[in-house]
C-alpha cells in the first residue's frame, strides 16, 4: 500500500529582489519539480550546490509556498530539523531548550519533562544554568542537536546529515540520526555522501537547476548523475 | 479537526508568553542594573522633561510631575511596541527560514513584553499618585477600560508596522518620523488646556493624545474619561487590526522569501 503524503507537480519558486533604482531581478530557485513522498519513505536528495535543494526542503516543511505548480499534502506535520533555532545568548541552556523545543512543535510540558534527558545527551548537565553566550560553538551545537532529536514529526526533513560536536559526539549524533532513518519514519535528507545515501535511502531524487532530473532507486539515479557530472566536466573543461 | 486547530493556537499563545518573558530576562541580564532600568529609564526621561519644561521654560504648575509621569508611562508602551515591531519579522529572518510560525507571533511578543513593563510602571505611577499626587478616587475603576483600549491600539499599530515593513524597508524611516511627530503631538509635556481652542481638534486626531488625556482625567482631574474618543479609538484600532492581520495571514509564507 502506498500512502502519498506530499506530492509536488511542476513546482517553481522565484526569489525577487526589489529596488527602486535597479530593475527588479528574478531568480528561479526551483523551476520544475515533480516528486512524491510516500509514508515510510527515506528519500535522499542529491545535486550540486545551489540547485535548489534547501529551497525544496523549505517547501516540504511548509515554510514557503511555491509561485507555480501544485503541492498536495495530506494533513501531516513536517519539520525541518534545525539546530539552535531562536536561541538567545543571554539565557541559559534550560531556557533556550524550552524555547527551541516549542519552536519545533513540542509543548512546554513535553519539553520540560525531557529537559534532563536532553542535557544529559548533550553532555551539558553541569552547564545547564550558564548563559549559552559563553558556550563554545560545539557545545551549543550539541544542545541544539539534542533538542532536535526530541521531535517526532510525521515527516522529518534533514539538510545534511548534521553530525555535530567533537569526534565522540559526532559518532553519537550520527548514530542517533541513522537510527531515526532506519526506523519506519518518513525522512527526507539532503546529502552529498553517496555511501550514506545508498545505505539509508530507499529512493533518491536528483535535482539540477531547479528541475527534477531523475528519481528512483539509488543505483539508477547515481548512474545518471555521475555520467552527467562527467559530461559536464568535459564540456566546461574542469 | 476543530480541536486540533484549537490546540495549535494555544501552542502559539504559550510560545508568545514564554518568548516575551525570555526576551525581558535576556534584555535585563544585558545591563548591570538589570530590571531596575524598567523604572530608572522612565524616571530619567522625567528628569529631562522636568529640567527643560519646568525649570528652563518655567511652565509647570505643582501637578506637573504627575502630568509628565502619566504621559510618559502611557506613551512608552505605545512607542516601544511599535518601534520594536517594525523590525520584528526581519530580525527573526533566520528563525522563520527554518521553522513555520504564524508571523503575527512577532508583533505579539513585542507588545506583550513591553506590556509587562507597562504594567509595572503603571503600578508605580498609581502608587505615586496615591502617595504624592492627587490621591485615590472612585474614578480609578475606569482604568481597566483605558488599559484595554490602549492595548487594542498598541496591538493594531504594532501588527500593521510589522506586516508592512518587511516589504518596504524604507518605510521604517517614515514610521520612525511619524512616531516622533506623534510623540510631540501627544501632549506628554503639556495638557489639552494649554492648547488654543482653535487647533485642539487636530490634536484629537492623534489617538495617543486622547488616550493620555483620558488617563489624566482619571488620575489627576478625578473625573470620568470621555467615552466618545475611547469608542472611536476602539473602532479605529479594530479596523487597523483586521487589515494588518489579513496582510500577515496572506503573506505568512512569503515573508521568509523576502531578501533581507
Amino acid at each position: 500500500m502506498t500512502d502519498e503524503l506530499i506530492k509536488l507537480q511542476n513546482v517553481g519558486v522565484c526569489y525577487r529582489s526589489q529596488s527602486f533604482l535597479k530593475s527588479n531581478r528574478e531568480k528561479w530557485a526551483l523551476n520544475d519539480i515533480d516528486m512524491t513522498l510516500n509514508r515510510g519513505d527515506t528519500l535522499g536528495i542529491i545535486g550540486r550546490n545551489g540547485v535548489g535543494k534547501s529551497t525544496l526542503l523549505k517547501l516540504l516543511a511548509d515554510i514557503i509556498t511555491p509561485d507555480r505548480g501544485v503541492i498536495e499534502r495530506k494533513p501531516c506535520r513536517s519539520t525541518l530539523l534545525s539546530l539552535r533555532v531562536g536561541f538567545l545568548n543571554h539565557l541559559n541552556a534550560r531556557e533556550n531548550a524550552i524555547m527551541a523545543g516549542m519552536l519545533l512543535g513540542l509543548s512546554r510540558k513535553e519539553i520540560e519533562s525531557r529537559l534532563d534527558a536532553i542535557l544529559e545527551f548533550a553532555e551539558l548537565t553541569d552547564s545547564a544554568n550558564v548563559p549559552i553566550g559563553t558556550f563554545s560553538t560545539g557545545m551549543s551545537a550539541r544542545l541544539g542537536f539534542s533538542i532536535a532529536m526530541q521531535i517526532d514529526p510525521d515527516v522529518l526533513l534533514l539538510d545534511e546529515m548534521l553530525a555535530v560536536g567533537d569526534a565522540s559526539f559526532k559518532e553519537k549524533s550520527s548514530r542517533a540520526i541513522r537510527q531515526r532513518m532506519k526506523s519506519d519514519k518518513t525522512v527526507v535528507v539532503v546529502a552529498h555522501n553517496e555511501l550514506v545515501i545508498r545505505e539509508l535511502c530507499n529512493k533518491v531524487l536528483w535535482i539540477e537547476n531547479g528541475r527534477t532530473m531523475a528519481t528512483g532507486n539509488a543505483d539508477e539515479v547515481f548512474e545518471q548523475y555521475k555520467s552527467y557530472l562527467a559530461e559536464r566536466s568535459v564540456n566546461t573543461g574542469i | 479537526m476543530r480541536r486540533c486547530k484549537y490546540k495549535v493556537s494555544t501552542h502559539y499563545l504559550e510560545f508568545i508568553w514564554y518568548r516575551s518573558l525570555a526576551q525581558l530576562r535576556s534584555e535585563s541580564s544585558r545591563a548591570y542594573l538589570g530590571y531596575l532600568w524598567w523604572v530608572l529609564e522612565p524616571l530619567l526621561h522625567l528628569v529631562v522633561f522636568y529640567i527643560v519644561f519646568a525649570l528652563v521654560l518655567n511652565r509647570g504648575d505643582k501637578d506637573y510631575v504627575q502630568v509628565l509621569l502619566t504621559g510618559l508611562v502611557v506613551w512608552k508602551w505605545i512607542d516601544a511596541s511599535v518601534r520594536s515591531s517594525m523590525d520584528s519579522i526581519s530580525q527573526n529572518a533566520a528563525l522563520i527560514d527554518k521553522v513555520y510560525l504564524p508571523k503575527i507571533v512577532f508583533p505579539s511578543v513585542s507588545v506583550l513584553s513591553n506590556g509587562i513593563k507597562f504594567g509595572l510602571t503603571m503600578a508605580l505611577l498609581l502608587l505615586y499618585s496615591y502617595l504624592f499626587g492627587k490621591g485615590i478616587s472612585l474614578h480609578w475603576v475606569a482604568l481597566p477600560l483605558l488599559i484595554f483600549v490602549q492595548s487594542l491600539l498598541v496591538y493594531s499599530a504594532a501588527c500593521l508596522v510589522a506586516a508592512v515593513s518587511p516589504f518596504l524597508p524604507d518605510i521604517k524611516i517614515i514610521f520612525d518620523k511619524v512616531m516622533t511627530l506623534a510623540f510631540f503631538m501627544s501632549g506628554i509635556f503639556y495638557t489639552a488646556e494649554s492648547i488654543p481652542e482653535s487647533i485642539r481638534g487636530y490634536f484629537l486626531l492623534n489617538p495617543a493624545f486622547s488616550l493620555i488625556e483620558c488617563y489624566r482625567d482619571v488620575l489627576i482631574n478625578h473625573q470620568w474619561p470621555s467615552l466618545m474618543p475611547l469608542f472611536y479609538m476602539s473602532v479605529f484600532s479594530a479596523v487597523i487590526f483586521v487589515i494588518a492581520a489579513a496582510i500577515l495571514r496572506r503573506f505568512d509564507r512569503v515573508y521568509p522569501r523576502l531578501i533581507y
